[in-house]
C-alpha cells in the first residue's frame, strides 16, 4: 500500500470494477441525458406544446362553433376534425423531438465528449443503444402523457361546448392517437441517428426538418402526380397514413405505412451505426 | 502496458504516423517527445481504438484496446482536457463514465478528492479553468484505477503549481508499478518527468531509450574553462575534432574532448586554469540535435505533402 503525503486518498485504492456490459453502457448513458438540464426542459416543453395547445385549440372550438356562443347560423358540422383539435400540439412537438434527437445525437461531437465516451466504451455500438434508449426512456411517457391527456380532456372541452367528439373506442382513433405517439418518437429517433451521423448539431437539425419534414410537401408539389405513388414512401406521408383517423385519397393503409415509417427509422439507425463503427470517432 | 506495432495512419494524404513500434513499460514514467505535429496525438488515439490505424496493431495489456473487459480499469486516458459537456457537473461527468465499470459515488468522490475538485464537484464543468479541466480530465483517467496512464500534453496551459501536481503525481503513478504513458512537446518538461523516452518526429520513432542515454548519445558534452591564458590553451586545443568557441577574452567553451583531457593538456602546457567545467547537454540541446535534419523542425512551415514525402 503506498502512502503520500501529497494527497490523503492512496491512488491505488481497488474500486469495484465491473464488465463494461451493453447493460453498464446503457445505464452510462441514462446517466447522462438525466443529468443534463436541458433533458428537462425539453421534456417540459413536449409535455406542455402538446396539452396546452391541444386544450387551447379545443376551447377555440367551442368559443366560435359551440353552444355557448355559436349562433345559429354556426352549424357544429363546420368545426375541425375533432381529433386533429385536440392533437393541434403534436405539430410543434414534432418539431421539438425531431431537434431534441438531433442535439442528444451530435451534441457529444460539438464538445468533444465523445472522444471521453469511446475511450470508456471503445466497442462504439452500445454507445449508440444507450443513447437511443436513455431518449426513448424520457420520449416514450412523454408522449404517452401528453397525447393522453390532451386526447381525453380536450376531447371533454369539446363536449362540454356540445361540439362532435370522438371516443377512444371509436374506428380507428386509437390508432391514430398512438400513431401519432409512434410518429414523434420515430422522427426523433431518425434526429438522433442523424446527429450520430452528421456529427454536428445544426446540420442533424437541417437535415431531419428539411429533408424529412419539408422535403415530401417541396417534391409533391414541384415534381408532376406521377409521382405522387412513389412520394407516399417519404416519412412523412407514410406517417400520415397512420396519424389520422381518415384515410386520405393515395395514401398508404395504416399498417403499410407504419411498416415503410419503421423501415426509414431503421435505415437511419443503421446508417449511424456502420459510420460509427467504421469511421474514426 | 501498451505496445505498438506497425501502427501507420493517413489522413487522406496526410501520413500522421508512419509504421512505427514501440513498447511502453511498467514502473517509469515514459515520455512521448515530439515537436507539434510529430504524430503523438494520432498515435494516442490510435491506442485508444478512436482512429483506426491505416496498417499495423496496438495492444494495451497485450490486446487490442476495444477488447478490454472493462477498458477504463485498464486504460485510463485524458486526451484533451476538455473533452466534457459543458453543461454537466464534474460529478455528474464522473458518475456517467463511473457507469461503465459499475463504479459509482464513491469512487467518484475518491478521485476528485484526490485531484482537488471536491469543492466544485457540483459546478457545470463549462466554467472550469483550464487547469481545473485538466484535473476533471485526470480524475476520469483515474476513476478505474487503471493499470495504465495515458496523458497527451498534460501540462499545457497550466501554472507552475499544476505542473509541479501532474509531475508528482506521475512519478507517484509510475512507483505504484502502472505504465505511465505521457506526451509533451516541451523538452524542458520531459526532461523533469520521464525517465524514458521515445521521440517521434514527423511520424517516426527517432529514438526510444532511457532518457539518461538519450542526452548522453545524442549531444556531445562541452567543457567549459576559465584561464587567464586562454589563447595559449586555445593553440593547445588546435587539433582535428575539436571546436573551441569563446564568448569572452579569458573563456572558452570546448567541443569534442573530455574535460579531463583538457585538464591534462593544461597542465602539460602549463596552463593556469581558474574554471573547468563539464557541461552535460540539456535534453532541449540532444533533441535539437537529433532532429537537425529533418525539415520540420526548423521553422520552415512544413506543408503536409512535404511532411508525406
Ligand atoms: N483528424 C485529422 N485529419 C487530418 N489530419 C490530421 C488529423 N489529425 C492529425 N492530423 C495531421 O497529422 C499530423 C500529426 O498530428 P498529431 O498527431 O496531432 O501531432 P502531435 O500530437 O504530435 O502534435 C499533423 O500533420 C496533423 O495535421
Ligand atoms: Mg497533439
Amino acid at each position: 500500500m503506498s502512502t503520500t503525503m501529497t494527497a490523503p486518498t492512496s491512488t491505488n485504492r481497488t474500486p469495484a470494477n465491473k464488465p463494461t456490459t451493453v447493460v453498464r453502457v446503457l445505464h452510462s448513458e441514462w446517466v447522462k441525458a438525466r443529468t443534463l438540464r436541458s433533458t428537462w426542459i425539453t421534456t417540459a416543453a413536449t409535455l406542455l406544446v402538446i396539452i396546452g395547445f391541444g386544450l387551447i385549440a379545443a376551447r377555440m372550438q367551442v368559443s366560435t362553433h359551440g353552444t355557448a356562443t355559436g349562433g345559429p347560423g354556426n352549424p357544429p358540422g363546420i368545426s375541425r376534425n375533432p381529433l386533429s383539435t385536440v392533437l393541434t400540439g403534436a405539430n410543434l412537438a414534432l418539431l421539438i423531438v425531431a431537434v431534441w434527437g438531433a442535439t442528444v445525437g451530435a451534441r457529444e461531437y460539438a464538445t468533444g465528449m465523445i472522444r471521453t465516451t469511446m475511450s470508456a466504451a471503445p466497442k462504439r455500438l452500445p454507445v449508440l443503444w444507450g443513447k437511443l434508449a436513455s431518449f426513448g426512456t424520457i420520449v416514450v411517457p412523454t408522449l404517452a402523457i401528453a397525447l393522453a391527456a390532451a386526447f381525453f380532456a380536450g376531447m371533454r372541452v369539446l363536449s362540454g361546448g356540445d361540439l362532435p367528439t370522438m371516443a377512444w373506442g371509436d374506428a380507428g382513433v386509437a390508432r391514430a392517437v398512438l400513431g401519432m405517439g409512434y410518429y414523434i418518437l420515430g422522427i426523433g429517433l431518425i434526429g438522433l441517428a442523424l446527429g450520430v451521423l452528421l456529427r454536428a448539431t445544426a446540420a442533424a437539425i437541417g437535415t431531419v426538418i428539411g429533408a424529412v419534414l419539408f422535403l415530401p410537401a417541396l417534391a409533391s408539389a414541384l415534381l408532376p402526380t406521377s409521382w405522387d405513388t412513389v412520394l407516399q414512401y417519404l416519412p412523412s406521408n407514410a406517417g400520415e397514413s397512420f396519424t389520422t383517423v381518415t384515410q386520405g385519397v393515395g395514401r398508404l393503409a395504416p399498417g403499410a405505412g407504419a411498416l415503410v415509417f419503421t423501415a426509414w427509422v431503421v435505415v437511419a439507425i443503421a446508417g449511424a451505426a456502420v459510420a460509427l463503427q467504421r469511421r474514426d470517432v | 502496458m501498451i505496445e505498438v506495432i506497425n501502427l501507420t495512419k493517413r489522413y487522406g494524404t496526410v501520413t500522421a504516423v508512419d509504421g512505427i513500434s514501440f513498447t511502453v513499460q511498467p514502473g517509469v514514467v515514459t515520455g512521448f517527445l515530439g515537436p507539434n505535429g510529430a504524430g503523438k496525438s494520432t498515435t494516442m488515439r490510435a491506442i485508444l481504438g478512436l482512429d483506426r490505424p491505416t496498417s499495423g496493431t496496438t495492444l494495451v495489456n497485450g490486446r487490442p484496446f476495444r477488447d478490454a473487459p472493462a477498458p477504463l480499469s485498464e486504460l485510463g486516458a485524458m486526451l484533451e482536457a476538455k473533452s466534457l459537456d459543458k453543461g454537466r457537473s464534474a460529478r455528474n461527468h464522473l458518475l456517467a463514465i463511473g457507469a461503465t465499470i459499475g463504479v459509482g459515488a464513491r469512487r467518484v468522490d475518491e478521485v476528485l478528492e484526490l485531484v482537488g475538485l471536491t469543492e466544485v464537484g457540483g459546478k457545470n464543468a463549462g466554467g472550469f479553468s483550464l487547469g481545473m479541466g485538466q484535473r476533471l480530465g485526470i480524475a476520469s483517467a483515474l476513476l478505474g484505477d487503471p493499470g495504465t496512464i495515458m496523458l497527451d500534453e498534460p501540462v499545457n496551459g497550466l501554472d507552475p503549481d499544476g505542473i509541479l501536481w501532474i509531475r508528482t503525481l506521475l512519478k507517484r503513478f509510475a512507483e505504484e508499478g502502472r505504465t505511465v504513458f505521457v506526451s509533451s512537446h516541451l523538452m524542458s518538461e520531459m526532461e523533469l518527468t520521464a525517465e524514458h523516452l521515445i521521440v517521434i518526429g514527423q511520424g517516426r520513432i527517432l529514438a526510444d531509450m532511457p532518457m539518461q542515454s538519450f542526452i548522453q548519445r545524442s549531444s556531445q558534452h562541452r567543457v567549459m574553462v576559465v584561464s587567464p591564458d586562454a589563447p595559449r590553451l586555445r593553440d593547445a586545443l588546435s587539433r582535428p575534432g575539436v571546436a573551441v568557441t569563446s564568448d569572452a577574452a579569458d573563456r572558452l567553451e570546448i567541443e569534442g574532448i573530455t574535460a579531463r583531457e583538457v585538464g591534462e593538456l593544461a597542465a602539460v602546457h602549463g596552463v593556469t586554469l581558474h574554471q573547468l567545467t563539464d557541461i552535460a547537454p540539456s535534453l532541449e540541446e540532444a533533441f535539437m540535435e537529433l532532429t537537425r535534419d529533418t525539415v520540420a523542425f526548423h521553422g520552415t512551415v512544413a506543408s503536409h505533402q512535404g511532411i508525406a514525402a
